[in-house]
């Protein structure tokens, strides 16, 4: 291996021994035309294996939506791919859950109340996935399902736009 | 004839049981077990859109069960 050197004497030389894990090693020159050859085949990497990843997920989103479907029926099912919401009847209030990370619209009957609960591992998870627990946490146990989710104040039932499912 | 599934990173994860056949109850109770311990909450569903309830034991006459992993306040 070739290392960087330009002092003299014998005290550069024992500093040169004693710090010799931390100098850079100097790199191989490439040429341009190799450089962007291996930039390129590195991209082409990189991409396929987040293609690979991103068919994985996919894969994974079809998988639950299959499980909803089941559950759900083919009427609601078609409201909640077009809207991105599922309307959940409560013992008590309804709830309206958004496929994007777990928020959840409380509607009471003067008021509709923002609120957070989700999956733990929502980031790696299907987001049908959650989805599906929050309907059924929602749907078995209601006063658990307020009281674990995170309250995030209320709007006018008149400025929020109820979808099709909560209308029908 | 029984089904457990497991919600997870891959969609869901199938456990099918026949109730005469002991081992494959044993197999599917014995998950049921693990995961309830770790925190995962069990539902039992019908088909047709029924609410699902919760259950706390694994019952091998159930239809269906779905597990669902920790849900905590965001």
């Amino acid at each position: 291996m070739t290392y960087t050197y330009t002092g003299t004497g014998a005290w550069n030389v024992i500093w040169m021994d004693w710090n010799q894990g931390y100098i850079t090693p100097v790199q191989p020159q490439i040429s341009n035309e190799e450089y962007q050859r291996q930039r390129a085949e590195y991209t082409k990497e990189q991409k396929a294996r987040l293609d690979a990843l991103q068919a994985e997920r996919d894969k994974a989103e079809a998988t639950a939506c299959d499980l909803l479907l089941d559950l759900i029926g083919e009427e609601q099912f078609a409201v909640y791919k077009e809207t991105g919401r599922l309307l959940v009847k409560g013992r008590e209030v309804d709830y309206l859950i958004t496929r994007e990370g777990g928020f959840v619209k409380r509607i009471e009957k003067d008021k509709v109340v923002d609120l957070c609960i989700h999956l733990a591992e929502q980031s790696v998870m299907p987001r049908t996935d959650s989805v599906i627990a929050l309907k059924l946490f929602a749907e078995a146990d209601e006063y658990a399902f307020n009281k674990k989710a995170n309250r995030h104040g209320f709007v006018d039932r008149d400025r929020f736009q109820i979808p099709k499912a909560a209308v029908a | 004839m029984g089904e457990l599934r497991v919600l997870d990173r891959t969609g869901d994860t199938k456990l099918i049981w026949d109730t005469d056949k002991q081992d494959e109850v044993d197999a599917a109770e014995a998950m049921f077990n693990k995961l309830t311990k770790k925190g995962y909450l069990a539902y039992t569903v019908e088909k047709g859109g029924k609410k699902g309830e919760q259950v706390k034991k694994f019952d091998p006459e159930l239809e269906k069960i779905i597990l669902s992993p920790v849900v905590v306040g965001g």
